[in-house]
C-alpha cells in the first residue's frame, strides 16, 4: 500500500483522457465506471479490483441522466479515484470492507469534480465569445482553435485533480483505516453486500417503474434462481 | 379529458418534457398548443416523432387544442397541455380552457429581463398575466422539473 | 453550449459552399446561435442544415429559415435523443455488462458494453448526417419512421428481464444457495423499496449513506442482542 508517484500518474492520465469522452469528445462510453473501472484497475495492478468498483458504480448511477438541467455526478471521477485507491490497497485490507470503503468516500469526490466540471465549462463561455470575436475580426480558425482549446483545459483539470484525489486517497487509506473501529469496518463489508441491491434497484427505475415491470423482474429472477439452482 | 398539467416552455417539447413530466404526471397524451408549430410541417412532424404507444401527441393551435381538449368525446385521456408563453396560456384560458394550476418552466424567448428562477425569465406583459392568472385563483407552479422545489411568487407589489 | 461545437462541425462544410470569404464567415456566424440537443441526434439535423445552406446559396431559402429548421428541431430531437440513448440504450447496455462481469471476470464484458451501445450510437451519428444531406428537411420524415421512442421502449423491457438475472446471480453469490422463497421475496421487496425510494426523491448516493449508518448502527448494536439473545435463551442472568 505504500503510495507510487507513477502508478498514480499514470492512473490520472489515463483517467483524464477517459474523463473527456463524458462531454467533449467521441462520447462512445469509455467514460462510463463498467469500463473506466477495469482499465484503471489494470494500470494499478488489480484488474479484479477495478472489476468489482467498476460495475457496482456503474448500477449504482445508471439512473442519473444527464436531462434538462440536471448535473449528476461526476462518475468517471468516481471510478477512477476509487479503482485507483482500491486496486492500489488490495492484499493489505480486506477485500469487501475495502471495496465498501472506497465506495463509500468516492462519493463526496464524484460530485467536488462535478463542480470542477462545471467551472471548466463556465471557462467555454469565455472560448465562446473568444472565437465569435475572431470571426467578427474575419477569420474562421478561430472556431476550431478554441474548441480544441476548451478541450485541453478539460482534459489537464482533470488530470490535475484526479492526481490530487488519488494521491490523497492511497496515501490516507492505510493511515486511516487502522484508527477505524472495527464496527466502522464491519459496516463497510455489509455496505458492500447491499450496494448492488441499490444498484439494481436504480437501475429498475430508468426503466420503468410500472406494475408490468415490476412482475417481469419477479419472473426472471425466480426462473433463473431455479436455473442456477438446476446448474448445480 | 382531464388536464392533469399545463405547462408553459418557450422550447415546447424538449428532454424534460418527455423524460421527466410525461411519467410523473402520468400524462397520456400530449398537447402543444401552437399557432406557428401548428402551421410548420417540419417542426410538427418533429415534435410528433417523440410519440410511441403509450403517449399520443398533437401539434393544434390555439382555438383547435381548446375545443379538442374540451370535447366530450375524448374519453379518460389524461393530457398535459403545453403552451410557449404565458400571452398563450391566456389564450387558451380565454378560448373556454378550464384552468387550475399552470406550471412555468422554460421562459428565454422575449429577452424579459425580470428572472423568477433560473430558467424563467420575464418582462412587464408577462407579469400582468401572472398577476390576472392570480386573480383568478389559479396556482402559478415555477420549476423546470418535477424534482425540483415548486417556487411561488411571495412578493407581489413590485 | 453546444452553438460552437455546431459551427466547428459544419465550418468545413460551409467553407465549401461559400467560395467568398465573407459570405462563408457571414453563414458561420449564423451558426454560433444557441443550440442544444441530444449529441448523436445533432447528426441528421447537421445534414439537412449543410443541404438547406446549398439552398441559401442558391437563393431559394432565407438564412432564416435554416435558423427556424434548426429551432424547430432540437427540442424534440433532444427528447428522442435523451429517451433512447440515455434513457433506453445506456442502461441496457450498462447492465448486460455488469451481469457479463458477475459471470466472467473479465475485460470482454467492458468491450460487450462498448459495442452494444456503440452500434446503434454511430449508426446514428453516420446514416443520420448522409440521411440529413440527402433529404433536406424531408428528413423529419425519415427519422419519425424509424419509430425511436417505441424502440426505446421495447429495450427498456429487455433490461428488466438482465436486471431480473442480476438479482438472481447476486442472491447465488451470497450464499442463498437452497432456493428458498421467503428470502427470495425478501429480497426482491427490499428492491421494490429501494426503487421506491429512489422515486421520492432519494438519489443512489444518498441511499449509499443512509444504508451505511444503518449497518454501523447494527454493528454496534450486535453485542447488545448477543446478551439479549443469551438472556431470553437463559444462558446468563443479571445480578442487580
Amino acid at each position: 500500500m505504500k503510495f507510487l508517484f507513477w502508478q498514480a500518474f499514470a492512473a490520472a492520465v489515463a483517467g483524464g483522457f477517459i474523463s473527456l469522452d463524458r462531454t467533449a469528445a467521441f462520447q462512445i462510453m469509455i467514460s462510463r465506471p463498467i469500463v473506466a473501472g477495469p482499465l484503471i484497475g489494470l494500470v494499478c495492478g488489480s484488474l479484479a479490483a477495478g472489476i468489482v468498483i467498476g460495475s457496482l458504480l456503474e448500477l449504482l448511477w445508471i439512473g442519473d441522466l444527464p436531462v434538462g438541467g440536471h448535473v449528476p455526478p461526476h462518475e468517471t471521477a468516481a471510478a477512477v479515484i476509487a479503482a485507483a485507491v482500491a486496486a492500489n490497497a488490495k492484499g493489505i485490507i480486506p477485500e469487501k470492507e475495502l471495496f465498501g470503503f472506497c465506495i463509500l468516500m468516492t462519493i463526496p469526490f464524484a460530485v467536488l469534480c462535478q463542480k470542477a466540471d462545471q467551472g471548466v465549462r463556465m471557462f467555454n463561455k469565455y472560448y465562446y465569445h473568444r472565437a465569435y470575436a475572431e470571426i467578427e475580426k474575419g477569420t474562421a480558425s478561430g472556431v476550431g482553435i478554441f474548441n480544441l482549446m476548451a478541450v485541453l483545459t478539460l482534459l489537464i483539470v482533470n488530470i490535475a485533480v484526479f492526481f490530487f484525489f488519488i494521491t490523497i486517497g492511497m496515501m490516507g487509506v492505510s493511515r486511516i483505516y487502522y484508527i477505524i473501529p472495527q464496527e466502522i469496518r464491519f459496516a463497510f463489508a455489509t455496505l458492500f453486500a447491499v450496494i448492488p441491491v441499490i444498484g439494481i434497484a436504480s437501475a429498475f427505475n430508468t426503466a420503468h417503474s410500472n406494475k408490468l415491470a415490476k412482475t417481469a423482474l419477479f419472473a426472471v429472477f425466480i426462473l433463473f434462481i431455479g436455473l442456477l439452482a438446476w446448474h448445480r | 379529458m382531464s388536464i392533469v398539467l399545463l405547462r408553459v416552455d418557450d422550447r415546447l417539447v424538449h428532454g424534460q418534457t418527455i423524460e421527466a413530466w410525461v411519467p410523473f404526471c402520468h400524462a397520456n397524451c400530449l398537447i402543444v398548443a401552437n399557432d406557428e408549430a401548428a402551421k410548420n410541417r417540419i417542426q410538427k412532424i418533429a415534435i410528433e416523432s417523440c410519440a410511441s404507444r403509450s403517449i399520443t401527441i398533437k401539434v393544434e393551435d390555439i382555438k383547435e387544442a381548446v375545443s379538442d381538449i374540451n370535447s366530450k368525446d375524448a374519453g379518460r385521456e389524461n393530457v398535459m397541455v403545453i403552451v410557449s408563453s404565458l400571452k398563450d396560456a391566456m389564450r387558451l384560458y380565454s378560448w373556454g380552457l378550464k384552468i387550475s394550476s399552470i406550471n412555468i418552466g422554460n421562459i428565454h424567448h422575449n429577452g424579459g429581463s425580470m428572472m423568477l428562477s433560473p430558467s424563467v425569465f420575464i418582462d412587464k406583459e408577462d407579469w400582468g398575466f401572472l398577476l390576472k392568472f392570480k386573480e383568478l385563483g389559479i396556482n402559478i407552479d415555477i420549476r423546470a422539473v418535477p424534482a425540483d422545489k415548486p417556487l411561488k411568487i411571495e412578493n407581489w407589489n413590485i | 453550449m453546444q452553438a460552437m461545437g455546431f459551427a466547428f462541425a459544419i465550418s468545413p462544410a460551409l467553407k465549401k459552399i461559400y467560395k467568398e470569404k465573407n459570405d462563408f464567415l457571414s453563414a458561420l456566424k449564423r451558426h454560433m446561435k444557441f443550440f442544444n440537443t441530444q449529441p448523436y441526434m445533432a447528426a441528421p439535423i447537421i445534414g439537412a442544415v449543410i443541404r438547406l445552406e446549398q439552398d441559401v446559396k442558391a437563393g431559394k431559402l432565407s438564412p432564416n429559415d435554416v435558423s427556424l429548421f434548426k429551432k424547430s428541431l432540437m427540442g424534440p430531437y433532444g427528447a428522442i435523443g435523451d429517451a433512447y440513448f440515455w434513457g433506453s440504450l445506456k442502461p441496457f447496455a450498462s447492465v448486460f455488462g455488469v451481469v457479463f462481469l458477475a459471470l466472467s471476470s473479465s475485460l470482454w464484458a467492458s468491450a460487450a458494453f462498448l459495442i452494444i451501445y456503440n452500434i446503434p450510437h454511430l449508426w446514428m451519428r453516420t446514416r443520420g448526417l448522409t440521411a440529413g444531406c440527402n433529404m433536406g428537411i424531408d428528413v423529419v420524415d425519415y427519422i419519425k419512421s424509424l419509430d425511436i421512442p417505441e424502440w426505446g421502449k421495447r429495450l427498456r423491457y429487455l433490461t428488466i428481464c438482465l436486471l431480473g438475472a442480476a438479482l438472481a446471480l447476486y442472491y447465488q453469490m451470497n450464499g442463498y444457495a437452497s432456493a428458498n422463497i421467503g428470502s427470495a421475496v425478501g429480497i426482491f421487496s427490499i428492491v421494490l423499496f429501494f426503487a421506491y425510494l429512489m422515486q421520492k426523491g432519494f438519489s443512489a448516493s444518498m441511499l449509499v449513506y443512509i444504508v451505511f449508518i444503518l449497518c454501523a448502527a447494527y454493528w454496534y448494536a450486535a453485542p447488545v442482542f448477543h446478551f439479549l439473545n443469551k438472556y431470553i435463551s437463559g444462558q446468563v442472568s443479571v445480578n442487580l
